[in-house]
Protein backbone atom coordinates (compact mmCIF):
# COMPACT_ATOMS: atom_id res chain seq x y z
CA UNK A 1 0.00 0.00 0.00
CA UNK A 2 2.83 2.41 0.95
CA UNK A 3 4.62 1.45 -2.26
CA UNK A 4 1.47 2.19 -4.21
CA UNK A 5 1.15 5.65 -2.63
CA UNK A 6 4.83 6.35 -3.30
CA UNK A 7 4.31 5.35 -6.93
CA UNK A 8 1.39 7.78 -7.13
CA UNK A 9 3.58 10.50 -5.71
CA UNK A 10 6.41 9.91 -8.19
CA UNK A 11 3.93 9.75 -11.09
CA UNK A 12 2.32 13.01 -9.99
CA UNK A 13 5.72 14.71 -9.71
CA UNK A 14 6.82 13.50 -13.14
CA UNK A 15 3.54 14.63 -14.61
CA UNK A 16 3.95 18.05 -13.06
CA UNK A 17 7.50 18.54 -14.30
CA UNK A 18 7.22 16.97 -17.74
CA UNK A 19 3.60 17.19 -18.91
CA UNK A 20 1.85 19.96 -17.01
CA UNK A 21 4.23 22.51 -15.50
CA UNK A 22 2.47 25.63 -14.24
CA UNK A 23 1.39 27.99 -17.00
CA UNK A 24 3.14 31.21 -16.04
CA UNK A 25 1.64 34.34 -17.53
CA UNK A 26 3.41 37.44 -16.19
CA UNK A 27 0.83 40.16 -15.45
CA UNK A 28 0.70 42.84 -18.12
CA UNK A 29 -1.50 45.80 -19.08
CA UNK A 30 -2.07 47.85 -22.22
CA UNK A 31 0.43 50.49 -21.12
CA UNK A 32 3.26 48.00 -20.57
CA UNK A 33 2.51 46.39 -23.91
CA UNK A 34 2.60 49.75 -25.73
CA UNK A 35 5.92 50.66 -24.06
CA UNK A 36 7.44 47.30 -25.00
CA UNK A 37 6.32 47.68 -28.63
CA UNK A 38 7.81 51.18 -28.72
CA UNK A 39 11.11 49.95 -27.31
CA UNK A 40 11.20 47.23 -29.97
CA UNK A 41 10.53 49.89 -32.61
CA UNK A 42 13.38 51.99 -31.18
CA UNK A 43 15.78 49.07 -31.71
CA UNK A 44 14.81 48.89 -35.39
CA UNK A 45 15.04 52.65 -35.92
CA UNK A 46 18.42 52.90 -34.14
CA UNK A 47 19.80 50.28 -36.52
CA UNK A 48 18.48 51.86 -39.72
CA UNK A 49 21.10 52.80 -42.30
CA UNK A 50 21.15 55.77 -44.67
CA UNK A 51 19.80 53.66 -47.55
CA UNK A 52 16.69 52.74 -45.54
CA UNK A 53 17.75 49.19 -44.69
CA UNK A 54 18.00 47.95 -41.11
CA UNK A 55 20.55 46.29 -38.88
CA UNK A 56 19.95 42.62 -39.64
CA UNK A 57 21.20 40.85 -36.52
CA UNK A 58 23.31 41.21 -33.40
CA UNK A 59 25.28 38.70 -31.27
CA UNK A 60 25.31 40.14 -27.77
CA UNK A 61 27.91 37.73 -26.36
CA UNK A 62 30.45 38.68 -29.02
CA UNK A 63 29.19 42.25 -29.46
CA UNK A 64 29.12 41.58 -33.21
CA UNK A 65 26.58 42.58 -35.85
CA UNK A 66 25.46 40.34 -38.70
CA UNK A 67 26.09 41.51 -42.25
CA UNK A 68 23.28 39.38 -43.73
CA UNK A 69 20.19 40.88 -45.25
CA UNK A 70 16.80 39.62 -46.35
CA UNK A 71 14.23 41.50 -48.40
CA UNK A 72 11.23 39.64 -46.97
CA UNK A 73 12.28 40.73 -43.50
CA UNK A 74 12.83 44.25 -44.79
CA UNK A 75 9.22 44.38 -45.97
CA UNK A 76 7.98 42.70 -42.77
CA UNK A 77 9.76 45.23 -40.58
CA UNK A 78 8.30 48.04 -42.67
CA UNK A 79 4.82 46.64 -42.05
CA UNK A 80 5.45 46.49 -38.29
CA UNK A 81 6.82 50.05 -38.20
CA UNK A 82 3.83 51.45 -40.10
CA UNK A 83 1.50 49.60 -37.71
CA UNK A 84 3.46 51.10 -34.80
CA UNK A 85 3.12 54.60 -36.25
CA UNK A 86 6.84 55.05 -37.02
CA UNK A 87 6.01 56.52 -40.40
CA UNK A 88 9.33 58.33 -40.97
CA UNK A 89 11.51 55.25 -40.51
CA UNK A 90 9.13 53.06 -42.48
CA UNK A 91 9.02 55.62 -45.32
CA UNK A 92 12.83 55.62 -45.40
CA UNK A 93 12.67 51.82 -45.77
CA UNK A 94 10.08 52.30 -48.51
CA UNK A 95 12.61 54.53 -50.27
CA UNK A 96 14.92 51.52 -50.60
CA UNK A 97 12.02 49.51 -52.00
CA UNK A 98 11.10 52.18 -54.54
CA UNK A 99 14.64 52.20 -55.87
CA UNK A 100 14.41 48.47 -56.53
CA UNK A 101 11.09 48.04 -58.26
CA UNK A 102 10.69 46.18 -61.51
CA UNK A 103 7.66 46.36 -63.76
CA UNK A 104 6.35 43.88 -66.29
CA UNK A 105 3.16 44.06 -68.28
CA UNK A 106 0.41 44.64 -65.72
CA UNK A 107 2.39 44.29 -62.54
CA UNK A 108 5.16 45.78 -60.43
CA UNK A 109 7.31 44.09 -57.81
CA UNK A 110 10.21 44.75 -55.46
CA UNK A 111 13.41 42.83 -56.18
CA UNK A 112 16.92 44.18 -55.65
CA UNK A 113 19.38 43.48 -58.51
CA UNK A 114 20.48 39.86 -58.71
CA UNK A 115 17.47 38.52 -56.83
CA UNK A 116 14.46 36.69 -58.18
CA UNK A 117 11.11 38.28 -57.47
CA UNK A 118 9.82 36.72 -54.26
CA UNK A 119 6.10 36.40 -53.54
CA UNK A 120 6.68 36.52 -49.76
CA UNK A 121 8.63 39.77 -49.94
CA UNK A 122 6.06 41.42 -52.17
CA UNK A 123 3.13 40.19 -50.12
CA UNK A 124 4.59 41.79 -47.01
CA UNK A 125 5.22 44.93 -49.04
CA UNK A 126 1.48 45.08 -49.77
CA UNK A 127 0.84 44.56 -46.03
CA UNK A 128 3.21 47.45 -45.28
CA UNK A 129 1.50 49.73 -47.82
CA UNK A 130 -1.92 48.85 -46.43
CA UNK A 131 -0.68 49.55 -42.88
CA UNK A 132 0.68 52.86 -44.13
CA UNK A 133 -2.67 53.67 -45.75
CA UNK A 134 -4.44 52.97 -42.44
CA UNK A 135 -1.94 54.92 -40.33
CA UNK A 136 -1.67 58.01 -42.55
CA UNK A 137 -5.03 57.94 -44.38
CA UNK A 138 -3.01 58.78 -47.50
CA UNK A 139 -3.80 57.09 -50.82
CA UNK A 140 -0.58 57.89 -52.66
CA UNK A 141 0.66 54.28 -52.79
CA UNK A 142 -2.67 52.64 -53.69
CA UNK A 143 -1.62 52.19 -57.31
CA UNK A 144 1.65 50.56 -56.29
CA UNK A 145 -0.20 48.24 -53.88
CA UNK A 146 -2.62 47.19 -56.63
CA UNK A 147 0.21 46.53 -59.10
CA UNK A 148 2.10 44.40 -56.57
CA UNK A 149 -1.19 42.62 -55.86
CA UNK A 150 -1.40 41.91 -59.59
CA UNK A 151 2.03 40.23 -59.38
CA UNK A 152 0.72 37.98 -56.59
CA UNK A 153 -2.30 37.03 -58.70
CA UNK A 154 0.05 36.43 -61.66
CA UNK A 155 1.87 33.81 -59.56
CA UNK A 156 -1.40 32.18 -58.44
CA UNK A 157 -2.10 28.73 -59.93
CA UNK A 158 -5.48 27.25 -60.79
CA UNK A 159 -5.44 25.02 -57.70
CA UNK A 160 -4.84 27.96 -55.34
CA UNK A 161 -1.12 27.33 -54.87
CA UNK A 162 1.29 30.20 -55.44
CA UNK A 163 4.69 29.85 -57.04
CA UNK A 164 7.23 31.59 -54.84
CA UNK A 165 9.59 33.03 -57.45
CA UNK A 166 9.48 34.88 -60.72
CA UNK A 167 12.82 34.78 -62.52
CA UNK A 168 13.44 38.33 -63.64
CA UNK A 169 16.04 37.51 -66.30
CA UNK A 170 14.35 34.39 -67.70
CA UNK A 171 11.06 36.30 -67.46
CA UNK A 172 9.03 33.36 -66.18
CA UNK A 173 7.71 31.96 -62.94
CA UNK A 174 9.86 29.22 -61.43
CA UNK A 175 7.70 26.08 -61.53
CA UNK A 176 7.27 23.69 -58.59
CA UNK A 177 8.79 25.91 -55.91
CA UNK A 178 6.56 27.10 -53.07
CA UNK A 179 7.46 29.16 -50.02
CA UNK A 180 6.94 27.89 -46.52
CA UNK A 181 5.27 31.16 -45.55
CA UNK A 182 4.90 32.94 -48.91
CA UNK A 183 1.49 31.45 -49.73
CA UNK A 184 0.02 32.56 -46.39
CA UNK A 185 1.62 35.97 -46.82
CA UNK A 186 0.09 36.32 -50.28
CA UNK A 187 -3.30 35.29 -48.90
CA UNK A 188 -3.04 37.99 -46.22
CA UNK A 189 -2.03 40.59 -48.82
CA UNK A 190 -4.96 39.67 -51.07
CA UNK A 191 -7.38 39.81 -48.11
CA UNK A 192 -6.08 43.30 -47.24
CA UNK A 193 -6.51 44.42 -50.85
CA UNK A 194 -10.07 43.09 -50.81
CA UNK A 195 -10.73 45.02 -47.60
CA UNK A 196 -9.28 48.26 -49.03
CA UNK A 197 -10.71 47.94 -52.54
CA UNK A 198 -13.81 45.78 -52.15
CA UNK A 199 -15.20 46.15 -55.66
CA UNK A 200 -12.03 45.15 -57.52
CA UNK A 201 -12.21 41.36 -57.41
CA UNK A 202 -9.50 40.51 -54.88
CA UNK A 203 -11.85 38.26 -52.89
CA UNK A 204 -11.88 35.51 -55.53
CA UNK A 205 -8.12 34.88 -55.53
CA UNK A 206 -8.01 35.28 -51.73
CA UNK A 207 -10.67 32.60 -51.18
CA UNK A 208 -8.96 30.33 -53.69
CA UNK A 209 -5.68 30.56 -51.75
CA UNK A 210 -7.48 30.08 -48.42
CA UNK A 211 -9.16 26.92 -49.68
CA UNK A 212 -5.77 25.66 -50.86
CA UNK A 213 -4.10 26.42 -47.53
CA UNK A 214 -6.87 24.69 -45.65
CA UNK A 215 -7.21 21.58 -47.76
CA UNK A 216 -4.43 20.92 -50.27
CA UNK A 217 -1.16 22.53 -49.25
CA UNK A 218 0.26 19.55 -47.33
CA UNK A 219 -0.46 17.25 -50.25
CA UNK A 220 1.07 19.55 -52.87
CA UNK A 221 4.02 20.98 -50.95
CA UNK A 222 4.74 18.23 -48.43
CA UNK A 223 5.06 18.94 -44.74
CA UNK A 224 2.36 18.47 -42.18
CA UNK A 225 -0.05 21.21 -41.24
CA UNK A 226 2.32 24.14 -41.45
CA UNK A 227 1.63 26.62 -38.65
CA UNK A 228 0.68 29.73 -40.57
CA UNK A 229 0.07 32.91 -38.66
CA UNK A 230 -0.19 34.80 -41.94
CA UNK A 231 -3.22 32.71 -42.80
CA UNK A 232 -4.73 33.71 -39.44
CA UNK A 233 -4.27 37.37 -40.36
CA UNK A 234 -5.77 36.73 -43.78
CA UNK A 235 -8.86 35.01 -42.41
CA UNK A 236 -9.45 37.87 -39.97
CA UNK A 237 -9.22 40.41 -42.80
CA UNK A 238 -11.39 38.38 -45.15
CA UNK A 239 -14.20 37.92 -42.62
CA UNK A 240 -16.31 40.89 -43.77
CA UNK A 241 -16.58 39.35 -47.24
CA UNK A 242 -17.89 36.13 -45.68
CA UNK A 243 -15.90 33.01 -44.82
CA UNK A 244 -16.72 29.56 -46.17
CA UNK A 245 -17.30 26.61 -43.81
CA UNK A 246 -13.85 25.28 -44.76
CA UNK A 247 -12.22 28.60 -43.87
CA UNK A 248 -14.01 28.72 -40.52
CA UNK A 249 -12.87 25.18 -39.75
CA UNK A 250 -9.32 26.13 -40.74
CA UNK A 251 -9.49 29.16 -38.44
CA UNK A 252 -10.62 26.89 -35.61
CA UNK A 253 -7.72 24.54 -36.30
CA UNK A 254 -5.25 27.44 -36.34
CA UNK A 255 -6.70 28.76 -33.06
CA UNK A 256 -6.12 25.37 -31.45
CA UNK A 257 -2.62 25.13 -32.86
CA UNK A 258 -1.44 28.55 -31.73
CA UNK A 259 -3.38 28.34 -28.45
CA UNK A 260 -1.51 25.15 -27.64
CA UNK A 261 1.85 26.71 -28.53
CA UNK A 262 1.20 29.67 -26.24
CA UNK A 263 0.18 27.34 -23.40
CA UNK A 264 3.30 25.27 -23.97
CA UNK A 265 5.55 28.33 -23.97
CA UNK A 266 3.93 29.66 -20.80
CA UNK A 267 4.65 26.31 -19.13
CA UNK A 268 8.34 26.94 -19.68
CA UNK A 269 8.38 30.61 -18.75
CA UNK A 270 10.76 31.40 -15.91
CA UNK A 271 11.18 27.74 -15.01
CA UNK A 272 14.55 26.55 -13.78
CA UNK A 273 13.74 22.90 -14.49
CA UNK A 274 12.49 23.02 -18.05
CA UNK A 275 13.23 26.44 -19.45
CA UNK A 276 12.53 26.75 -23.14
CA UNK A 277 14.56 28.98 -25.40
CA UNK A 278 12.26 30.80 -27.84
CA UNK A 279 13.10 33.67 -30.16
CA UNK A 280 11.11 36.90 -30.28
CA UNK A 281 10.09 35.85 -33.76
CA UNK A 282 8.70 32.53 -32.59
CA UNK A 283 6.87 33.96 -29.58
CA UNK A 284 5.69 36.90 -31.67
CA UNK A 285 4.18 34.86 -34.51
CA UNK A 286 2.19 32.82 -31.98
CA UNK A 287 0.87 36.01 -30.42
CA UNK A 288 0.13 37.56 -33.81
CA UNK A 289 -1.91 34.55 -34.88
CA UNK A 290 -3.81 34.37 -31.61
CA UNK A 291 -4.61 38.11 -31.72
CA UNK A 292 -5.80 37.92 -35.35
CA UNK A 293 -7.98 34.92 -34.53
CA UNK A 294 -9.29 36.72 -31.42
CA UNK A 295 -10.44 39.57 -33.69
CA UNK A 296 -11.97 37.05 -36.07
CA UNK A 297 -13.74 35.15 -33.26
CA UNK A 298 -15.19 38.46 -32.06
CA UNK A 299 -16.79 39.06 -35.45
CA UNK A 300 -17.60 35.56 -36.72
CA UNK A 301 -20.47 33.89 -34.79
CA UNK A 302 -19.29 30.40 -35.78
CA UNK A 303 -16.08 31.00 -33.81
CA UNK A 304 -17.56 33.01 -30.94
CA UNK A 305 -16.91 30.20 -28.43
CA UNK A 306 -13.13 30.73 -28.89
CA UNK A 307 -13.11 34.47 -28.24
CA UNK A 308 -12.57 34.46 -24.46
CA UNK A 309 -9.91 31.77 -24.42
CA UNK A 310 -8.04 33.37 -27.33
CA UNK A 311 -8.05 36.63 -25.38
CA UNK A 312 -6.50 34.79 -22.42
CA UNK A 313 -3.80 33.31 -24.63
CA UNK A 314 -3.00 36.65 -26.26
CA UNK A 315 -2.63 38.31 -22.85
CA UNK A 316 -0.42 35.49 -21.64
CA UNK A 317 1.80 35.69 -24.71
CA UNK A 318 2.10 39.47 -24.29
CA UNK A 319 3.13 39.01 -20.65
CA UNK A 320 5.84 36.55 -21.69
CA UNK A 321 7.06 38.88 -24.46
CA UNK A 322 7.29 41.88 -22.13
CA UNK A 323 9.07 39.72 -19.57
CA UNK A 324 11.63 38.44 -22.09
CA UNK A 325 12.48 41.82 -23.64
CA UNK A 326 15.82 43.44 -22.83
CA UNK A 327 15.03 46.45 -20.63
CA UNK A 328 14.62 49.78 -22.42
CA UNK A 329 17.10 51.13 -19.90
CA UNK A 330 19.89 48.68 -20.74
CA UNK A 331 23.32 50.17 -21.45
CA UNK A 332 23.95 48.31 -24.70
CA UNK A 333 22.10 50.18 -27.45
CA UNK A 334 22.14 47.13 -29.73
CA UNK A 335 20.48 45.02 -27.05
CA UNK A 336 18.09 47.55 -25.53
CA UNK A 337 14.44 46.78 -26.36
CA UNK A 338 15.26 43.59 -28.30
CA UNK A 339 14.31 39.94 -27.89
CA UNK A 340 17.25 37.54 -27.78
CA UNK A 341 17.46 33.81 -28.19
CA UNK A 342 20.73 32.20 -27.19
CA UNK A 343 22.55 35.54 -27.34
CA UNK A 344 21.31 36.52 -30.81
CA UNK A 345 18.59 38.80 -32.11
CA UNK A 346 17.63 39.76 -35.64
CA UNK A 347 15.25 42.23 -37.20
CA UNK A 348 12.29 39.86 -37.50
CA UNK A 349 12.46 39.08 -33.78
CA UNK A 350 11.49 42.70 -33.20
CA UNK A 351 9.07 42.71 -36.17
CA UNK A 352 6.96 39.80 -34.92
CA UNK A 353 7.17 40.74 -31.25
CA UNK A 354 5.99 44.30 -32.03
CA UNK A 355 3.11 43.00 -34.16
CA UNK A 356 2.06 40.57 -31.41
CA UNK A 357 2.16 43.33 -28.80
CA UNK A 358 0.08 45.63 -31.00
CA UNK A 359 -2.46 42.82 -31.35
CA UNK A 360 -2.43 42.28 -27.58
CA UNK A 361 -2.97 45.98 -26.93
CA UNK A 362 -6.45 45.66 -28.46
CA UNK A 363 -7.23 42.67 -26.26
CA UNK A 364 -6.01 44.36 -23.07
CA UNK A 365 -7.80 47.68 -23.65
CA UNK B 1 -17.44 16.82 -25.17
CA UNK B 2 -20.38 14.46 -25.60
CA UNK B 3 -22.18 12.77 -22.71
CA UNK B 4 -21.27 9.41 -24.27
CA UNK B 5 -17.57 10.31 -24.17
CA UNK B 6 -17.76 11.27 -20.49
CA UNK B 7 -19.61 8.03 -19.75
CA UNK B 8 -16.93 6.06 -21.64
CA UNK B 9 -14.26 7.82 -19.56
CA UNK B 10 -15.90 6.80 -16.31
CA UNK B 11 -16.67 3.25 -17.50
CA UNK B 12 -13.02 2.80 -18.41
CA UNK B 13 -11.55 4.29 -15.26
CA UNK B 14 -13.90 2.64 -12.76
CA UNK B 15 -13.04 -0.57 -14.65
CA UNK B 16 -15.63 -3.07 -13.38
CA UNK B 17 -13.50 -5.96 -14.63
CA UNK B 18 -10.68 -4.96 -12.31
CA UNK B 19 -13.18 -4.49 -9.46
CA UNK B 20 -14.39 -8.06 -10.08
CA UNK B 21 -10.79 -9.29 -9.99
CA UNK B 22 -10.24 -7.54 -6.66
CA UNK B 23 -13.45 -9.08 -5.30
CA UNK B 24 -12.34 -12.58 -6.36
CA UNK B 25 -9.00 -12.01 -4.68
CA UNK B 26 -10.02 -10.42 -1.38
CA UNK B 27 -13.64 -11.63 -0.93
CA UNK B 28 -14.78 -8.40 0.75
CA UNK B 29 -17.72 -8.13 3.14
CA UNK B 30 -20.80 -6.12 2.17
CA UNK B 31 -19.83 -3.15 4.39
CA UNK B 32 -16.37 -3.10 2.75
CA UNK B 33 -17.99 -3.07 -0.69
CA UNK B 34 -20.20 -0.20 0.45
CA UNK B 35 -17.16 1.65 1.73
CA UNK B 36 -15.33 1.11 -1.60
CA UNK B 37 -18.25 2.52 -3.57
CA UNK B 38 -18.52 5.46 -1.17
CA UNK B 39 -14.77 6.19 -1.49
CA UNK B 40 -15.05 6.14 -5.30
CA UNK B 41 -18.12 8.38 -5.23
CA UNK B 42 -16.47 10.87 -2.87
CA UNK B 43 -13.36 10.97 -5.07
CA UNK B 44 -15.44 11.71 -8.19
CA UNK B 45 -17.68 14.28 -6.50
CA UNK B 46 -14.80 16.18 -4.88
CA UNK B 47 -12.65 16.10 -8.02
CA UNK B 48 -15.55 17.25 -10.19
CA UNK B 49 -16.75 20.04 -7.92
CA UNK B 50 -13.29 21.39 -7.07
CA UNK B 51 -11.65 20.84 -10.46
CA UNK B 52 -11.56 24.55 -11.37
CA UNK B 53 -10.14 25.55 -7.98
CA UNK B 54 -7.49 22.85 -8.03
CA UNK B 55 -6.36 23.58 -11.59
CA UNK B 56 -6.32 27.32 -10.85
CA UNK B 57 -4.16 26.66 -7.80
CA UNK B 58 -1.78 24.59 -9.93
CA UNK B 59 -1.87 27.18 -12.78
CA UNK B 60 -2.94 24.60 -15.31
CA UNK B 61 -5.57 25.31 -17.96
CA UNK B 62 -8.29 22.66 -18.45
CA UNK B 63 -6.98 22.13 -21.99
CA UNK B 64 -3.46 21.31 -20.77
CA UNK B 65 -4.81 19.09 -18.02
CA UNK B 66 -6.60 17.01 -20.66
CA UNK B 67 -3.16 16.05 -21.96
CA UNK B 68 -2.03 15.05 -18.47
CA UNK B 69 -5.21 13.04 -17.89
CA UNK B 70 -4.65 11.35 -21.24
CA UNK B 71 -1.11 10.36 -20.23
CA UNK B 72 -2.28 8.92 -16.92
CA UNK B 73 -5.13 7.00 -18.56
CA UNK B 74 -2.85 5.64 -21.24
CA UNK B 75 -0.19 4.47 -18.76
CA UNK B 76 -2.68 2.81 -16.39
CA UNK B 77 -4.67 1.40 -19.33
CA UNK B 78 -1.58 -0.24 -20.83
CA UNK B 79 -0.64 -1.58 -17.42
CA UNK B 80 -4.06 -3.22 -16.99
CA UNK B 81 -4.06 -4.48 -20.56
CA UNK B 82 -0.70 -6.21 -20.06
CA UNK B 83 -1.08 -7.22 -16.40
CA UNK B 84 -4.81 -7.53 -15.73
CA UNK B 85 -4.43 -7.91 -11.96
CA UNK B 86 -6.31 -6.36 -9.08
CA UNK B 87 -4.46 -3.33 -7.76
CA UNK B 88 -2.56 -4.02 -4.52
CA UNK B 89 -4.16 -2.58 -1.39
CA UNK B 90 -7.39 -2.88 0.55
CA UNK B 91 -10.61 -3.50 -1.38
CA UNK B 92 -12.10 -0.32 0.08
CA UNK B 93 -9.61 1.68 -2.03
CA UNK B 94 -10.25 -0.24 -5.27
CA UNK B 95 -11.78 2.84 -6.93
CA UNK B 96 -9.36 5.36 -5.52
CA UNK B 97 -7.11 5.43 -8.55
CA UNK B 98 -5.11 8.15 -10.33
CA UNK B 99 -6.97 7.55 -13.57
CA UNK B 100 -10.42 8.03 -12.00
CA UNK B 101 -9.23 11.16 -10.19
CA UNK B 102 -7.74 12.56 -13.40
CA UNK B 103 -10.80 12.02 -15.61
CA UNK B 104 -13.10 13.44 -12.93
CA UNK B 105 -10.86 16.51 -12.66
CA UNK B 106 -10.60 16.91 -16.42
CA UNK B 107 -14.31 16.45 -17.09
CA UNK B 108 -15.17 18.62 -14.08
CA UNK B 109 -13.02 21.46 -15.42
CA UNK B 110 -14.50 21.26 -18.92
CA UNK B 111 -18.16 20.42 -18.38
CA UNK B 112 -21.03 21.35 -16.05
CA UNK B 113 -20.81 19.38 -12.78
CA UNK B 114 -24.35 17.94 -13.13
CA UNK B 115 -23.53 16.42 -16.51
CA UNK B 116 -20.28 14.88 -15.25
CA UNK B 117 -21.79 13.51 -12.05
CA UNK B 118 -24.76 12.19 -14.04
CA UNK B 119 -22.42 10.18 -16.28
CA UNK B 120 -20.42 8.96 -13.28
CA UNK B 121 -23.62 7.89 -11.50
CA UNK B 122 -24.54 5.64 -14.42
CA UNK B 123 -21.39 3.58 -13.85
CA UNK B 124 -22.16 3.02 -10.14
CA UNK B 125 -24.66 0.14 -10.63
CA UNK B 126 -22.23 -1.64 -12.97
CA UNK B 127 -19.41 -1.34 -10.46
CA UNK B 128 -21.77 -2.43 -7.65
CA UNK B 129 -22.74 -5.55 -9.62
CA UNK B 130 -19.10 -6.36 -10.34
CA UNK B 131 -18.29 -5.97 -6.64
CA UNK B 132 -21.15 -8.12 -5.34
CA UNK B 133 -22.11 -10.73 -7.94
CA UNK B 134 -21.54 -14.37 -7.15
CA UNK B 135 -21.86 -15.36 -10.81
CA UNK B 136 -18.53 -16.20 -12.43
CA UNK B 137 -17.69 -13.40 -14.85
CA UNK B 138 -14.78 -13.17 -17.35
CA UNK B 139 -13.16 -10.55 -15.13
CA UNK B 140 -9.76 -10.58 -16.83
CA UNK B 141 -11.27 -10.08 -20.29
CA UNK B 142 -13.58 -7.35 -18.97
CA UNK B 143 -10.66 -5.58 -17.27
CA UNK B 144 -8.64 -5.68 -20.50
CA UNK B 145 -11.53 -4.48 -22.67
CA UNK B 146 -12.21 -1.56 -20.35
CA UNK B 147 -8.49 -0.79 -20.23
CA UNK B 148 -8.49 -0.68 -24.04
CA UNK B 149 -11.46 1.69 -23.87
CA UNK B 150 -9.39 3.75 -21.43
CA UNK B 151 -6.57 3.98 -23.96
CA UNK B 152 -8.98 5.21 -26.64
CA UNK B 153 -10.34 7.83 -24.24
CA UNK B 154 -6.75 8.75 -23.32
CA UNK B 155 -5.79 9.40 -26.93
CA UNK B 156 -8.95 11.43 -27.54
CA UNK B 157 -8.33 13.51 -24.42
CA UNK B 158 -4.69 14.20 -25.25
CA UNK B 159 -5.43 15.07 -28.87
CA UNK B 160 -8.26 17.35 -27.80
CA UNK B 161 -5.94 19.01 -25.26
CA UNK B 162 -3.40 19.69 -27.98
CA UNK B 163 -5.89 20.86 -30.59
CA UNK B 164 -7.90 23.14 -28.35
CA UNK B 165 -7.15 26.80 -27.69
Amino acid sequence: MIGQVALWGILALLLRVVVVPAETCPPVDAGAVARAADAGGDWLVRGQRDDGRFLYGYYSDEDRVSSDYNTTRHAGVMAALYALGRIGAADAALGYVRENLISQRGWTAFAPPGESVDVGTNSLLVVALMNRRKATRERRYDRLARRIGSFLVFQLQADGSILQYYQRYAKRSLPGVYGKFATGEAFYAMALLERAFPAEGWAGPAHRVAEYLATRRDEVEGGFREPDHWAAYGLAELEPSGLTATEVEYARWLAGYFGYLIRYESQHEGSALNRLSESGSSLGTDGEAAAALWRLAGAEPRLADLHGRLGDRVSCNAGVLVDRQVSAGAQNRLARGAWFDDGYTQMDDQQHAIAALLGARDVLR
Amino acid sequence: MSFGFILAGFLATTNSGRVALAREQSKPSLPTIGLALACGAVLVVVATLFADDLLDALSISPESFRIAAGVVLAVTGIRTLVWPNAVAGPFAAVLVTPELACVALSFGADEPAGRVLGAAALTLPIVAIAATTRVRVPAVLAAQLLAALGIVVAVALAVSGMRDV
